[in-house]
Formats: C-alpha cells, structure tokens, sequence
C-alpha cells in the first residue's frame, strides 16, 4: 500500500501573549491509502488540530505535510482552497449543513466546486436516505442530517474523509450506523478515512489506530483484523 | 458591560450612530425653520408690528380720528410715506416714513445710536442694510429728493424694521441693498406741508383683511381711503412668510423619514444584538442571575447607547446645519438676528427614539428570560420554511446555489429582508426626490426664461410717458409694448393677487399651454392661467371678477380660454379687450417694453431696465437656498443609507457565520461567498430602488403641491437623475459588500466549527 498522508515534526503553537500552547509538539505519522484510520485521545490532545491542519483549516507552525507528494503547509490560500474542494471531505460533529437548502441541494452544492457530475437522489440513495431528498436539515433527525453531512463529503468522490466526533451527537445505535456507513465507503471506494474521537470502542474497528497525549503520538498500532463496527460492543 | 461594547461595537456603534443621525437630522432641517418661525415673530412681537395698514391720497384728520376710535383698534400712527432718492451715485430708491409724533407701532429695531425722538427735528434713522452698503454712519448727513422738495438730515441711529423684512428694487428679483432702502423720521423735522397718506393700525385681535374691511366701510364709506391691508397680505412679510413655508414643507417630509429609517433599524439591531446573546442569558439565568437584573443590565444599554445619540443629535443638529442656510437668506431677508431654535418636537423625537429603544431591548430581553434556562442555552431551533410556491415550479431548477440560498435566507430572514429593502428604499427615495427637485427646479427656469421669456431687457416705463417718448424707445430698440398690472381676482368668495398682461401675440413674451407647446390666444378673448383657475376653482365659460391694485372699480369678464406658466399666474388679454372690458375706467397705454436688445441707454420716460441676465441671476439665487437645501438632504441620505445597509450587512454576516464557515471548509472560495453576499445585497437594493420611483413622484407631488399659489411647478425627473440614484444606490451598496469581503477571508473556519452555536 502507499503512503498518502505523512506528517513530519509537525508543530502547531497557539500564541496568546506571554503564553504558548503547544497543540501539537514534533509530531510525525503516516497513513496510506484507503486505510480506516483512527484517531484516539482525551480532550485537548490535540486530535482536532492534527485534523483541522490535515484538512487545510489551519496552517502548522513548523514540519511538513505531505498528502499525495504535495506539502500543504507550503499552500497558500488560493491553492487551499482548491484542495479542500477537490481532496477532502469533511464530516462534523454538528452536520454543518446549509439551512437553507435541501438535503438534496446540500448535496448537489458540490457542483459547484468540483467537475464531478453529482447526482443527488443517487448519493442520498447510497447513504440510504431515499425519500428524503426535499426536507430540510431541520426537518431531519440528527443521524439523517450526519447521513447528508456524508452523502455531501462523498459527492466530491475526495481522496480522504476527515470526520471529526461524527458521532458526539448521536445515539450509540444511530452511531454504529453512521461508522459502518464510512468503512464500508472506505472499503469499496478505497478512500481514505481518518475519524478524530475520544471513543475508545472504535479502537478495534480501525486499520491503523493512533493515540496521541499532549500533542505527541502515544502509540500507533496496525489491527490485521480490524472488526467490522458492527461487531463492536457499545 | 464594556467588554460586550467591545465585542459588538460595530452594532452598538451603529445604534448609537442611527440615533444620532435620526435626531440630528431632524433638529437640524427642522431648526433652520423653527429657528425663523421663532425669530421673526419674536421680532414682529417685540416691534409691536401693526396689524393693518390704511393707505389713503390724504388721510384727514377727522377720519383718522374716526378710525381710531373704533372698537377693534387699540391705537393708530398716521405717517406720510414717500419715495425718495438718495443723493449717491446711481440714484438708490429710499422708502422715507414721516411719522406723526411718537412711534408706537412698527417701531423699528435699532441696531445703534439714539431711539427714534419724536422732536427731534435735525434726525433721521436709516436701514442697516443701506448704511452697510454705502458705508453710512451715525453723524453723517444723507439729502432725500421727492416732488421737487429736499429733506437733509443727520443720521442718529441704524435700524432693522419689521415692516421691511423683504423689500427690493423695483423690477428686480434680488434686493441690492446699495440701491434700496428706507429711513424713518419725525414730522417735526418736515418742513413741507405734510399729507399723510398711510396710517399703521395695532387692534385688539388680528385685523382680518375682509372682516375689518367691512368695519371701515361701515365707519367711513368707500371714499375715505384708497386700500386696506392686513399683515397676512403685507407683500414683505407674506414672501418671508412664503419662504419659511417652503422650508416647512422640506423640513416637515423629509427629516420624518430619517426618523423613521433610523428608528426602524435602531430597533431591529437592537433586538438583534439581544437575540445574539441568548446563550449568554441562558448561562446568567442558570448561573442564579435573577430575571430582573439581566432585564436591568440589557436594558441599560439601549438606554445609554440611544439616549447619548440622541442628545448629541440635539444640541449639534440645530447649531449646525441652520447656519449653512443664514448667509442666502439673508442677501434676501432682513432680520436683526438669525438664529435656530429648538421645538418641541424635538424632544419628542429625541425621546421617541430612547423609549423605543429601550422598549425594544425589553421586550427581546423578556421574551429570552422568560424562557426556562435550560432552553434558553440552547441556541433557537432553526424556523422551518416549506418549500413555496417558487420551489416547486421548474425555474427553480434552474436556479444556482446562490440564487437559492439567497432566496430562502430572505425567506427565513423576512424581517432583516424587509428593512434591507426599506433602507435601500429610503436612501434612493431621497437621492431621487432631491434630485428631482432640482430637475424640476432647472426645469421651470427653461420654461419660464428660455420658452416663454424671449426678450433680453424688459424696460418699465414711467406712467407719465408720452406717445412721442414711447414710439422713440420702440423704435430704437425695436421693442414691444404691453402692459403689467398687479390685480385682484374674485370668484364664488375667493380672492387671489395676480399679474395681468395685456399684449397682442408677442415674439418675446410667448404664451404656453399646460404641456409647454406654444398657442396662440384669442384677441378678443380673457385667458387665465391654469393653476389660477384651479386654485379659484373655476372654468372656461365662468365669470371672473377683478380690478387693477389702486383702482377700486371692479370687472366681470368671461374667461374663454387658458394657458399655462410657472410662475405670475393670472390673466392675459388684448390691449382692445382690455378697453372693451375695463369700459370707462381702464384705457390701455404701455408700461413695459420688451426687446430682444441689450439696453444699457438711459432713455427718457423709462425708470428701470431689468436684462435677462439680472432676472436669471435673481432666480440663481432664489433657488440658492433649494439647491443647499438638496446637498444637506441628499448627504444625510447617503450617510444614512451607509450606516443602514452596513448595519444590515453585518446583522446577517454575523448570523451566517458559521454557514460561511461551512462553505469554506467544503472548498468555497472567498470570491463566491463574496457574490452570495453581493447577490443578496443587489436583490434588496434592486427591490427597494423599484419601490422609490413611484415613490419619489408621490414625495415631489405633495412637496411641489405647497409651493403656493403663485407657482405651478410641474414635476419632472430627467432620465439622468434616475441613472445617477441608480449608480449611488447601487454603487453604496456595493460599497458597503466589499466592506464585508474582509471579513469573510477573515472567517476563521477553526473557531465556528468547533460550537453548535
């Protein structure tokens, strides 16, 4: 398999005034391609930050992050933006969704972003959300919103998901259904998966599970076997 | 309390800022009026200005006694008034009054020197105006020349009079004090047979021009005297009159609808800012906070932030914006003092805006703390929209994200859409009406001075001018005669001054109809101008009553037709008519000649030449305070139109925050958030823009309909005026847009993500 996203001596310094956090402190990791990946650890360790640096919200203080032999850090705001919009999906906590707008136009948002041709209805269909293309989000239940959230990420066919907590908000039955949903897109689309959360339960179901504490990697373990979410006891 | 200032200080700022200009704007425009309202009857007042005049050939004494003790006068002053001419250069026209013994009513204003003194026999008083145009003072000698006699006498003292708050050159439009003026002395110092010919009445209530009138006729008979007339009708004081009205009628439209857009978006914000800091009441609320003291501490602000605006807006609108108007009014007006004053209304105003403010953080306040705290810290489930009508048709497909958003963020948001529309409204309402006013204005000055007008002097002549003298001016300047009277007009009970022109078909003094085509009037008949008929409510066919000023008898003539002009309203007839209808008592001769010559020749039997230019440098002036008067409100409509669509702007920039966090995470460029921002603005300015045309047309209506009778003042916009609102509309709101594309690089994608809030 290869390398498709590699972290190295990343630094992320927050700076008020006098004070310096360190979010992130000399950190190298990587992931490859298509894995199911996650991303362990307790509030404030930084989970967000290597997320939000990996997704193109946020720049790194120092360290290199190279996603397809291209280092983002070097990106300027222009070249950013374009790579959000083509090589990554982003799923959060709170479904971020356009009130506005249908979930059917949430979804078809993405036309004009990317040169993908989406079709809606076929993409709420796959995240089996048929019948509800004409509701807006507040017409839907949390797990229906996150459903959109992803049938959105997915109409860019993007190289990586970044899901942060996608499923802080939701029950634990909704919940199993919303992650067996990424791995199977994982897996059948070979796409990229990375999900932030500070829920140990999901540790058995990644490829590669990464623990970081205080900005710095505890520990990263390869599953051979990874369980299918389904089979995790909640 | 301060770090929420600091937090929000843009909408604070433009709370306070909405106050201001609402208040300012008001007090200022309304000021300069009130101011004068204030001034002239203070004057009036203080001068003890009579209440009628009598003007007779000989006022004997038996009949002033006679007029003196009737019931309704307080007391009378008989004065002998004469024109005279000064001994300086170019013959200036002085008024001089010789008053019977002591001064008592329309006593002047004096300036400097002594009070006027009765015995005083070497004295005399002259008018400020005068003194300051040729350099007089207090000891100087000034000769007077009238009927072959010769007045000299010492100047004791300098004075305003309220009896010349309006006086000017004969034949002029503009006074130049230089050659106009009036003096005042006692009878004493005459050494002429005095014949007195005025009389100045002071009654115990106002002297009605028509009830007193039949009081004297009852007292006197006709022949006693020549004319009565009441201070309402005093030709001075009625044009002050006039112009203050004019200024009323801007004033009283124009500072209302500042007040009211400031108000409405004062009140918006404000409840907006409250709604923002749900979550922060929520958290007091569960923290113990009683309902009372978050009520107090929300309260406040309104409060302070409304009440320093609009005490500000109080004490600096009136000190300010009335002085940009005193220097044109008084190269036209003569009044010992300008000033502004504050009304009443003021108050209220400035009042109306701190209890609504207050009132309206109140009821937001209330609303959110009544709530259970647990729902409060919540933030306000999202209002549903069902998909209208628009949605289910098929242009909806058509439609790109943006227009879609856009559509149902207004949707959503009727009341912030509602006063972006309003405030885009407001502001070109404004432009366009100031505007149009001034095309309006050019409009009337084409009409009357390039169509109807076609002379380049217009030579008034002496009464006493003989034929030979006549027929020698015509023939040299190739000019025609006709003849302009002042008239009364009567009909069903309804009296009006007017002008009467009798003149055959003319090539320099052409006649117009009601759509500005040349007609030709029929010799034989009496033609009215419209707005004269109009305003006496008669028709084609009717009989209208009138007599020449001065000449009591009155005429029946049948109007056969009518003809259109902007201002001199009244009658045009053939000089035969005129001899056929006036019978024995009018007989026409010339007393004005029009030529298309340039006549700077002093011929014999002509005492004024006026040349186009002058009567167009008189307008220039007279529209000098109008043409201020549209910079003022066009600059409060573009500040106020700023400070509205960026208060607006921001109220649904920080609302959509997080939506605009949203999109820039899936890949949105700040560009097409920019255009989603722009496409919005440019809909509201769009709608609002429509909405004013019609607008603005119903605003000029009501504003040309109270420039008195004496005008008719047709509206009109010229197409460039609707291409400049266009682009000060529009290029605003623009404006305002890129203001906000800052902000948008600026959003942190981090930071809105991370909350639900």
């Amino acid at each position: 398999m290869s390398t498709m996203i590699e972290f190295e001596n990343v630094s992320r310094i927050y700076k008020s005034g006098d004070h310096e956090l360190k979010a992130l402190d000399n950190l190298s990791l990587k992931i490859d391609k298509g894995e199911f990946v996650v991303i362990l650890g307790p509030s404030g360790a930084g989970k967000s930050t290597l997320l939000n640096l990996l997704g193109g919200l946020d720049s790194a203080t120092s360290g290199k992050i190279i996603v397809d032999g291209q280092n983002i850090v070097d990106f300027d705001d222009d070249e950013l933006t374009k790579y959000r919009a083509k090589s990554v999906g982003f799923i959060f906590q709170f479904y971020n969704l356009i009130p506005n707008l249908t979930a059917k136009e949430n979804v078809e948002l993405m036309k004009d972003i990317t040169d993908v041709d989406v079709n809606g209805d076929e993409i709420l269909e796959s995240v089996g959300l048929t019948g509800h293309g004409n509701q807006f989000p507040a017409q839907l239940s949390g797990g229906e919103q996150q459903r959109v959230s992803i049938a959105r990420a997915l109409a860019k066919e993007p190289a990586m998901l970044l899901c942060d907590e996608p499923t802080g908000a939701l029950d634990s039955n909704t919940g199993v259904l919303i992650l067996s949903l990424l791995q199977n897109k994982c897996h059948e689309k070979d796409t990229t998966v990375v999900i932030v959360t500070h829920n140990s339960k999901l540790a058995d179901a990644a490829d590669k599970l990464i623990r970081i504490k205080n900005g710095k990697i505890e520990s990263v373990t390869v599953n051979e076997n990874p369980l299918d979410v389904n089979l995790i006891e909640w | 309390m301060l770090r929420d200032f600091k937090d929000h200080k843009a909408q604070f700022l433009s709370i306070f800022l909405m106050a201001l200009i609402g208040v300012f704007a008001f007090t200022g425009i309304s000021g300069e009026v009130v101011g004068m309202v204030e001034v002239s009857s203070s004057y009036y007042e203080d001068t003890n200005l009579a209440d009628g005049w009598i003007y007779g050939e000989e006022i004997a004494d038996d009949v002033f006694s006679d007029i003196k003790s009737m019931d309704e006068i307080k007391d009378a002053q008989r004065e002998m008034v004469v024109s005279t001419v000064a001994n300086y250069s170019s013959d200036p026209d002085i008024t001089l009054h010789i008053v019977e013994g002591k001064q008592n009513i329309s006593k002047f204003y004096l300036f400097k020197g002594q009070d006027f003194n009765p015995n005083d026999e070497e004295g005399i008083w002259i008018d400020k105006r005068f003194a300051d145009g040729r350099n007089l003072d207090i000891g100087d000698k000034i000769t007077l020349k009238f009927d072959g006699k010769k007045v000299s006498k010492t100047v004791r003292g300098i004075m305003y009079s309220p009896e010349y708050v309006y006086y000017i050159q004969e034949g002029s439009l503009l006074p130049d004090f230089s050659q106009v003026g009036f003096a005042y002395m006692p009878s004493k110092g005459a050494d002429f047979d005095i014949v007195y010919n005025t009389i100045a009445l002071d009654g115990y209530e106002e002297l009605d021009e028509k009830d007193f009138k039949s009081a004297l006729e009852e007292k006197l008979g006709q022949k006693a005297y020549v004319q009565y007339v009441d201070r309402d009708n005093n030709v001075g004081i009625k044009t002050l009159q006039d112009e203050i009205s004019q200024h009323q009628m801007f004033s009283g439209i124009f500072p209302a609808i500042f007040v009211l857009v400031s108000l409405l978006t004062l009140v918006t914000t404000m409840s907006r800012v409250i709604s923002a800091q749900r979550m922060q009441i929520g958290t007091l609320k569960a923290m113990g906070y009683s309902n009372k003291s978050i009520v107090l501490h929300y309260l406040s602000y309104g409060f302070v932030l409304s009440l320093t605006g609009s005490v500000i807006g109080l004490i600096i609108g009136p000190l300010t914006i009335p002085y940009l108007f005193y220097p044109t009014m008084s190269s036209t007006y003569s009044l010992p003092r300008w000033g502004p004053s504050w009304d009443i209304s003021f108050f209220i105003v400035a009042g109306l805006m701190v209890v609504s403010s207050v009132l309206i953080s109140y009821i937001s306040v209330k609303g959110i703390s009544d709530e259970n705290p647990a729902e409060t810290i919540r933030p306000k489930a999202p209002k549903l929209v069902s998909s209208g009508l628009i949605e289910r048709t098929k242009i909806w497909k058509r439609f790109s994200f943006n227009e879609r958003w856009n559509y149902r963020d207004a949707k959503r948001n009727k009341t912030r859409a509602i006063m972006s529309v309003f405030g885009v409204f407001a502001c070109a309402l404004l432009v366009m009406s100031a505007f149009g006013m001034v095309d309006s204005i050019n409009d009337v000055e084409d009409w009357q001075y390039n169509q109807i007008y076609n002379f380049n002097s217009k030579l008034i002549l002496e009464e006493n001018i003989t034929d030979s003298q006549l027929d020698h001016i015509l023939d040299e300047t190739g000019g025609e005669g006709i003849r302009e009277e002042a008239i009364e007009l009567k009909y069903k009970g309804i009296k009006k001054t007017g002008t009467l022109t009798v003149m055959n078909d003319s090539e320099y003094y052409k006649v117009t109809d009601a759509n500005r085509n040349y007609i030709s009037l029929d010799p034989k008949g009496v033609a009215i101008s419209d707005k004269m008929a109009e305003v006496l409510g008669l028709k084609v066919g009717d009989k209208v009553r009138w007599h020449v000023a001065g000449n009591p008898k009155w005429i029946d003539s049948e109007i056969t037709e009518t003809y259109s002009i902007p201002f001199g309203q009244g009658l045009i007839m053939s000089p035969k008519t005129f001899d056929k209808e006036g019978g024995d008592d009018y007989n026409y001769s010339s007393n004005v000649v029009l030529t298309k010559e340039n006549v700077s020749k002093n011929y014999t039997g002509v005492s004024s030449i006026t040349t186009s230019e002058d009567i167009r440098k008189g307008w220039n002036t007279m529209t000098e305070a109008l043409d201020l008067m549209v910079s003022v409100l066009t600059t409060f409509a573009i500040v106020l139109a700023v400070v509205v669509l960026y208060n607006l702007g921001l109220l649904s920039f920080t609302e959509i925050q997080r939506e605009l966090a949203t999109l820039k995470v899936l890949g949105f460029n700040s560009k097409s958030l920019r255009r989603l921002l722009l496409t919005q603005n440019l809909w509201f300015s769009t709608i609002g823009f429509i909405l004013a045309i019609p607008g603005a047309y119903i605003l000029m209506a009501i504003m040309m309909g109270s420039t008195g009778d004496e005008y008719c003042f047709p509206i009109n916009i010229y197409l460039w005026n609707f291409v400049a609102s266009f682009l000060i509309t529009f290029g605003l709101s623009v404006l305002v847009n890129l203001a906000f594309s800052r902000k948008i690089k600026k959003v942190n994608m981090v930071e809105s993500l991370k909350s639900n809030e």
